[in-house]
């Protein structure tokens, strides 16, 4: 069979070309907002999801782990009581200020943790070791935050919250959804930055036995230790990325971003295919007279609009997972996963497909006998 | 003989009360295998109204239409797409080739409808531009032939399945004088030949040599006493 709607695409290069950047404008922007909202949602949990704790514990009513209120770390000692726990840690995670060489303050989000069992601990080391931290004072920043936060060499000395901190080591990628990077340090140290008494700790990490479920645990813990919110780690980031991507709205820009990206790529794509089918509106009109069904007209215009969102989807993809590796350089990382991109795929088509029902509905209604009027 | 296509009573109304315009009036009207019949009137006359209601383009408001014997007029709509396709050829006054395919896929889309593809469909293709003397124009596009050119691959594509009839509707209109009695003769040839009934509305008063019979039509009603055979 000759490709008609290949053939009529082809012809017109013009529209095809209009056709095209719309889909591509459509596709780069749906997957470059839904690739924000995935890094977004990543940045917000990184630090929950790498923990390798099974449980999270923190004081009760903490909506996001930015914000923690301290408790007594004797409670690690009930918790340490509970059977099928193997390990407890005491953990920090906070706000701080950092002096910058250059006389300002940024603000800086500190994780402490303890050293010799490095729950909650950094990952991703691109200069120095964990076990450098013991050291007095230790910190370790990543390097996507070096220029904002004034770093130019290791062993470099900083002060955080008017106290004296030395960079012992880079991690690379960790990226924060607050902008504020994260500074690793020991418990002790951040004890001292985040200003807690010695017997305070913000969190608690546990790990299970082996063979030990989380939530059968999560629930023997609550039971016996009182005024704490006890999360599996699953739960803990996904009510830490909830908060931030709904509770704060920014989640809800970059989707409704996402969904506008979809409409325009919609509107241009009904646009341009049913000026193409208006276009060729005579050649359907013949095709009907000829004794063509319905269905063979809408399988054209349907193969039409497929054609174009596939080598659209194909350009603005490849456009967009090149924007997706170059934000990996940055703080603001764009990541697709696999599964979405598939999901694009799909979604193209259907948009496209969607688009073209326009058209579809105008040829329905045409009237062959159009072909003996002039 | 039975005829290929036949109209009796055929009557077509536009519009309802006292808006209402007959554009035919109690038409009959047949054409038979093997023959040639002209279809002539004024402009406004009915005659392309009536070419589209025996195509099955367009429904009559009272009458019968028979194919073959078949009764046609009152078959629900969706049938009758499949109706044009198994007996009707079309041929259109302004050629309505399929601008981006090239002539040669041109002709194959009328096989592609019938389910006629691959192989089969592009032999038939050639065989057909053979036979209206197109086969070596068989890659160029609609837009670098001629009007004549254009017209015989429309022929061609009208022949595609083999239909026992085929209308055309003022086939040489576009065409100078040497191109439009190429046609004719393609179309008589068809007729007399391959046992073709073919109904041509025209009034292309140049034409009527290769009529074998004429048939006159005004304000929707056939003039018998205008129709007359044509000795060929």
């Amino acid at each position: 069979m000759p490709s008609l709607a290949l053939k009529n695409l082809l012809h017109d290069k013009v529209r095809l070309t209009v056709t095209l950047v719309g889909i591509v404008f459509s596709v780069v922007l749906t997957a470059v907002q839904l690739g924000l909202f995935f890094g977004f949602v990543r940045a917000t949990s990184d630090l929950i999801d790498h923990s390798q704790a099974d449980l999270w514990i923190t004081s009760h009513g903490v909506t996001h782990i930015e914000t923690a209120v301290p408790f007594p770390e004797q409670k690690l000692y009930q918790v340490l009581a509970t059977p099928g726990v193997t390990a407890v840690e005491k953990h920090i995670v906070g706000f701080g200020q950092w002096k910058t060489p250059r006389g300002g303050e940024e603000g800086i989000l500190l994780v402490g943790f303890n050293l010799e069992n490095p729950l909650g601990g950094p990952w991703n080391l691109v200069a120095g070791k964990v076990e450098d931290l013991k050291e007095p004072d230790a910190v370790m920043v990543d390097e996507l935050y070096r220029e904002k936060l004034g770093v130019t060499h290791l062993g470099q000395t900083v002060e955080i919250r008017g106290r004296r901190a030395r960079v012992v080591g880079f991690t690379r990628g960790i990226r924060t959804f607050t902008t504020s990077p994260a500074v690793f340090t020991s418990f002790k140290n951040a004890q001292g930055y985040a200003g807690l008494r010695e017997d305070q700790t913000f969190y608690l990490l546990v790990k299970a036995a082996p063979g030990v479920s989380p939530v059968a645990l999560k629930q023997a813990i609550a039971s016996r230790v009182s005024d704490v919110d006890v999360y599996t780690r699953a739960e803990f980031s996904r009510k830490q990325s909830f908060y931030w991507m709904f509770g704060t709205g920014a989640g809800v820009t970059v989707l409704i971003a996402a969904a506008l990206g979809l409409l325009v790529g919609i509107v241009v794509v009904a646009q341009t295919i049913y000026a193409s089918t208006m276009d060729h509106i005579r050649e359907y009109g013949t095709l009907k007279a000829m004794g063509a069904s319905n269905g063979y007209l809408y399988r054209v215009i349907i193969k039409q609009a497929a054609i174009s969102g596939l080598i659209g989807y194909v350009i603005g993809m490849s456009m967009s997972l090149f924007v997706s590796r170059a934000s990996m350089q940055g703080t603001t990382a764009i990541i697709l996963p696999p599964l979405i991109i598939a999901a694009l795929l799909v979604l193209t088509l259907l948009m496209c497909i969607g688009a073209s029902l326009v058209s579809i509905n105008k040829v329905t209604r045409l009237d062959p006998a159009m072909v003996f009027r002039g | 003989m039975q005829a290929a296509i036949s109209v009796s009573g055929v009557t077509k109304v536009y519009g309802a009360g006292a808006a209402s315009i007959r554009v035919l009036d109690q038409v009959d009207f047949s054409a038979r295998a093997g023959e040639v019949v002209f279809l002539m009137g004024p402009s406004g006359s009915g005659k392309t109204t009536l070419l589209s209601i025996m195509g099955c383009i367009l429904r009559a408001t009272s009458g019968s239409v028979k194919i073959r014997g078949q009764e046609v007029a009152q078959l629900p709509e969706r049938e009758l797409p499949r109706v044009r396709l198994a007996h009707i050829g079309f041929i259109f006054q302004g050629f309505n080739l399929f601008p981006a395919l090239n002539v040669r896929e041109n002709v194959a889309l009328a096989l592609d409808l019938k389910r006629i593809r691959g192989r089969q469909a592009d032999q038939q293709a050639m065989e057909l531009l053979e036979r209206v003397g197109l086969a070596h124009k068989a890659k160029e596009l609609p837009a670098n032939l001629s009007g004549g050119q254009k017209q015989r691959v429309a022929i061609a594509r009208a022949l595609a399945g083999d239909p026992e009839i085929v209308l055309a509707d003022e086939p040489t209109a576009a065409l100078d004088g040497a191109s439009g009695r190429a046609v004719l003769e393609l179309l008589r040839e068809l007729a007399h030949e391959r046992g073709r009934a073919v109904v041509i509305v025209t009034h292309d008063s140049r034409a009527l040599t290769y009529a074998d019979r004429i048939v006159h039509i005004e304000d929707g009603k056939i003039e018998p006493a205008a129709s007359l055979a044509v000795a060929v």
